[in-house]
């Protein structure tokens, strides 16, 4: 995964929260904005953008190591989604 | 890895009978504060999410029942009698016993199944526990039954029961109050009403670090990672285990006029109207209040409270969603 795709999974990811509202935040929100913290996601945000994440990259999280951290920025996000790409990739030119 | 369950229901064995029983011995949530504030000290949950999304409040549960000096099994047998007497079924004729008792056995650890054989006369019976301390075991046990019942033609009536009682804290973490109770089930072929027309559960054995010995004490239990690890996948399995069990019987959410789930939270209840996307009237809520989170109980206690009520119309259909540490999730389709 090189750099632009990279920047194109954090602007989706962006684009994507923006658009959701999560828990009627009204303040800006950056690729480094604080999603825990600040409560943007939760355990149902955080459901609802792992099934945009699967519909959106074709990932199946039941098969990633997830974790509540992955959530924590968009940043986060964007890494745990280049990170499963990658393992994907792997996994079928091994096959 | 995931092992999945899917016996696929061709009708005629439902849920005939359903009772529970409570100890006499009210406690007021009130009265357990020590501990509830004790788990949300710094380090602890309070750094966690669980906190703001699924914690119980005490006003919501108001009290709990707590063994006090009943018999061991004296509860469970009170549930089973009143089943079999409702449905004129002899002990001689249980043709199954299943325990699905999830953190209290008889005092020498065997499962009480044996002691409640004796008491009810049930000779005939094959005796099983399926008891993985795992508020799961209830659907775990339900399935098990089922397959019996659809392989053995011998059996004709299953009985399934529990007797819980929380041996220490009953906050753990502050997702809920944990009581204590007995529930029972009568399975039955050729059944008239609580057919079961499909079942599925989902279990993550990946997950299975996270708990160890006695976990309901605190021992052992890995809070942070349950947080880190489960709580991001728990609403999406829950919800596509439904989906798949309502595709399969080409149903959708509409179709479902009662969804009946574990007594946790009302935050947990509203997180899974959210994740279902159905409004929280379609949820049953009202088992909460004066019982807390009894493990697998919960589901029995809110059939039985659901039908005393009049929610459970005839042909009416409802769905049993469950999950327990382990970790298993599990969906039940029934119509009643």
């Amino acid at each position: 995964m090189n750099e632009i795709d990279n920047n194109t999974i954090r602007q989706n990811v962006l684009d994507y929260l923006v658009s959701m509202h999560f828990n009627e935040y009204e303040g800006d929100v950056r690729f480094d904005t604080p999603l825990l913290e600040l409560g943007i996601i939760d355990s149902l945000s955080m459901m609802t953008c792992i099934l945009f994440l699967e519909q959106k990259y074709g990932l199946d999280f039941f098969e990633i190591d997830v974790s509540r951290n992955d959530f924590a920025s968009i940043n986060t996000i964007a890494t745990l989604v280049s990170r499963s790409l990658e393992t994907q990739k792997t996994a079928v030119a091994a096959q | 890895m995931r092992i999945e369950f899917e016996p696929r229901m061709e009708g005629g064995i439902g849920i005939s009978g359903a009772a529970f029983r409570l100890p006499r011995n009210r406690v007021s949530v009130r009265e357990l504060r020590t501990d509830y504030e004790s788990a949300l000290q710094p380090g602890r949950a309070s750094d966690l999410l669980i906190p703001k999304l699924r914690q119980v409040s005490l006003d919501e549960v108001n009290h709990v029942h707590v063994f006090n000096g009943e018999p061991e099994g004296s509860l469970a047998l009170d549930a089973i009698r009143e089943i079999l007497e409702t449905r004129r079924v002899a002990g001689k004729e249980i043709g199954l016993l299943i325990d699905y008792s999830t953190v209290s056995r008889a005092a020498n650890g065997i499962s009480l199944c044996y002691k409640l054989q004796r008491d009810l006369g049930a000779d005939n019976a094959l005796t099983l526990a399926v008891n993985n301390g795992s508020c799961a075991s209830f659907q775990l046990a339900l399935q098990t039954a089922v397959a019996f019942l659809k392989s053995r033609d011998e059996i004709q009536y299953a009985i399934l029961f529990s007797e819980d009682r929380t041996r220490g804290k009953r906050f753990h973490p502050p997702m809920s109050v944990l009581g204590d109770g007995a529930s029972a089930l009568l399975l039955e072929r050729n059944a008239q009403r609580g057919l079961i027309l499909d079942q599925a559960s989902n279990s993550m054995g990946k997950f299975c670090d996270i708990l160890g010995v006695n976990h309901w004490n605190e021992t052992n239990f890995d809070l942070s990672a349950f947080e880190n690890r489960v709580v991001p996948l728990h609403y999406k399995i829950t919800r596509e285990l439904v989906l798949r069990v309502l595709e399969r019987q080409r149903l959708t959410l509409k179709d479902i006029d009662l969804v009946l789930y574990q007594n946790m939270s009302g935050n947990d209840f509203r997180g899974l109207a959210a994740a279902l996307a159905v409004d929280i009237d379609r949820i049953y809520l009202d088992g909460l209040e004066g019982h807390g989170h009894i493990f697998g109980s919960d589901l029995v206690i809110n059939l039985c409270l659901a039908r005393r009520a009049g929610k459970l119309n005839p042909g009416s259909r409802s769905l049993l969603i469950s999950s327990g540490a382990g970790f298993s999730w599990a969906v039940t389709l029934i119509q009643n």
